[in-house]
């Protein structure tokens, strides 16, 4: 049988409000580039991937735009939500009639502001999704992690994983998970919460801990050091911080 | 012991504990290193907070034998020795608040997405408000960490840090507020990365 396409859903809309900086975080520069453009590549660069949509804040609308002159595969670029939810569902939207149709059969979702996501590892989330229904990256949380209420350490969850995108999914499962949640009003954290809560299984596989999410000053230091790194050929594992999951 | 701007990553914490002045005395725990080979650099100075040095080969024995080298006190600060990043507020804090409680640490609420797994599937997603991440440093009160680890010498338990000893013992722990700057050097790459955090 004949494999329909992949498309990607990046989201690109958030206020970054803890960056502190004029203007949209995903504008700030790492080597040179947008941030934005270091996650539109890896997913350019995927065979795999077909087509991309990106939900953006309205300010930011004609100058990503004109991005699709470097990235042809961008075919779409959306105003977003208020939530990342939101943004989400609004992506989901452009893809609805192609979902329905059968053209597109994965859809990859992926936060703008995780520039070091590999195209190894899409490949092996859109493997694992085709097989399963639905993958996401992650990393394994040692000890130190803690539930606590009112400064009180209450428990020790076991089993954690920290977890990142983009994260892989049949596309009318995700289509179907979504509509569901905006019926039930209900808002999810990231993308395959939507997903859990519909009652569809989530595999987990090995994301990378270079795969972080830039929303702090610190964060775009730790970025802009890991480009370097990662320019001088370096295969990183850099500081055991909580910045890696979604 | 490795080199960060000209100086030892122990060196740093070191330093961020004179910020303290409550702490009188710093015993350094080192392994794999012997005292001897600590360099003139780690010797307090006279006007320092007085340090010794001893080895241990395990967290366990690392807290036993600083326990009994150190002059008596009411509380033990644990710090980590690779989290030289400690801010002076954070120290403060926990010093503050282990004033009234057994065991106080500092931590700071996640920023990320986590799931729960078993055999690959994600089990659930954890409300990301309950969760935080223990950074250190430990404030015990003195007969408490003591009366914990002659039980985990006892009893034979495996203990690897102070939350599986808290853990084991079911002693409550206090968070207190830590800094997301206060990140730990496990690594070169970290200790690379951090140099560039600096400039």
């Amino acid at each position: 049988m004949a494999l329909g396409q992949t498309a990607a859903i990046v989201l690109a809309a958030g206020a970054g409000t803890r960056m502190a900086s004029e203007g949209n975080k995903v504008s700030l520069e790492i080597d040179g580039r947008p941030m934005l453009d270091w996650s539109l590549r890896v997913l350019h660069e995927a065979a795999a991937v077909d087509r991309i949509i990106l939900v953006a804040a309205r300010s930011d609308l004609d100058l990503w735009r004109k991005a699709a002159a470097r990235f042809p595969k961008l075919k779409a670029v959306v105003e977003g939500g208020t939530t990342r939810h939101a943004s989400e569902f609004l992506g989901l939207a452009v893809l609805a009639t192609d979902i329905e149709a059968g053209v597109v059969d994965l859809v990859l979702v992926h936060d703008a502001v995780r520039p070091f996501a590999s195209g190894e590892l899409v490949q092996r989330l859109i493997t694992r999704a085709r097989e399963s229904g639905a993958a996401i990256p992650g990393v394994q949380v040692g000890s130190g992690l803690v539930t606590a209420a009112d400064g009180e350490v209450t428990g020790y969850p076991p089993g954690l994983w920290a977890v990142q995108t983009p994260q892989a999914f049949k596309a009318r499962l995700v289509l179907d998970a979504h509509r569901r949640a905006q019926t039930d009003r209900f808002t999810g954290t990231d993308t395959a919460s939507v997903v859990e809560r519909a009652g569809f299984a989530v595999d987990v596989i090995e994301g990378s801990y270079d795969n972080i999410k830039v929303t702090t000053p610190d964060d775009l230091v730790r970025a802009r050091a890991i480009a370097e790194h990662l320019a001088l050929g370096g295969s990183t594992t850099l500081l055991t911080a909580d910045t890696f999951g979604a | 012991m490795l080199p960060l701007e000209g100086r030892t990553v122990i060196d740093w914490t070191l330093s961020a504990l004179r910020a303290v002045p409550e702490v009188a005395e710093v015993v350094v725990v080192l392994s794999h290193v012997t005292p001897s080979s600590v360099g003139d650099s780690l010797v307090a100075r006279p006007e320092e907070i007085p340090r010794s040095f001893i080895t241990a080969r395990s967290w366990l024995e690392a807290v036993e034998s600083a326990l009994e080298s150190a002059t008596p006190s009411k509380r033990v600060l644990l710090q980590p020795a690779n989290r030289p990043l400690v801010p002076a507020v954070c120290l403060r804090t926990v010093m503050e608040a282990g004033k009234v409680r057994p065991v106080t640490v500092a931590a700071v609420p996640v920023k990320n997405t986590y799931k729960r797994a078993v055999d690959g599937r994600v089990a659930e997603t954890v409300l990301r408000q309950h969760l935080f991440l223990l950074q250190g440093p430990w404030l015990f009160d003195r007969a408490t960490l003591n009366d914990a680890v002659g039980q985990a010498r006892h009893f034979q338990w495996s203990i690897t840090d102070e939350l599986s000893l808290c853990r084991r013992v079911q002693l409550p722990i206090h968070l207190v507020e830590g800094d997301h700057g206060n990140v730990p050097i496990t690594s070169e790459a970290d200790l690379w990365l951090m140099e560039r955090l600096w400039h």
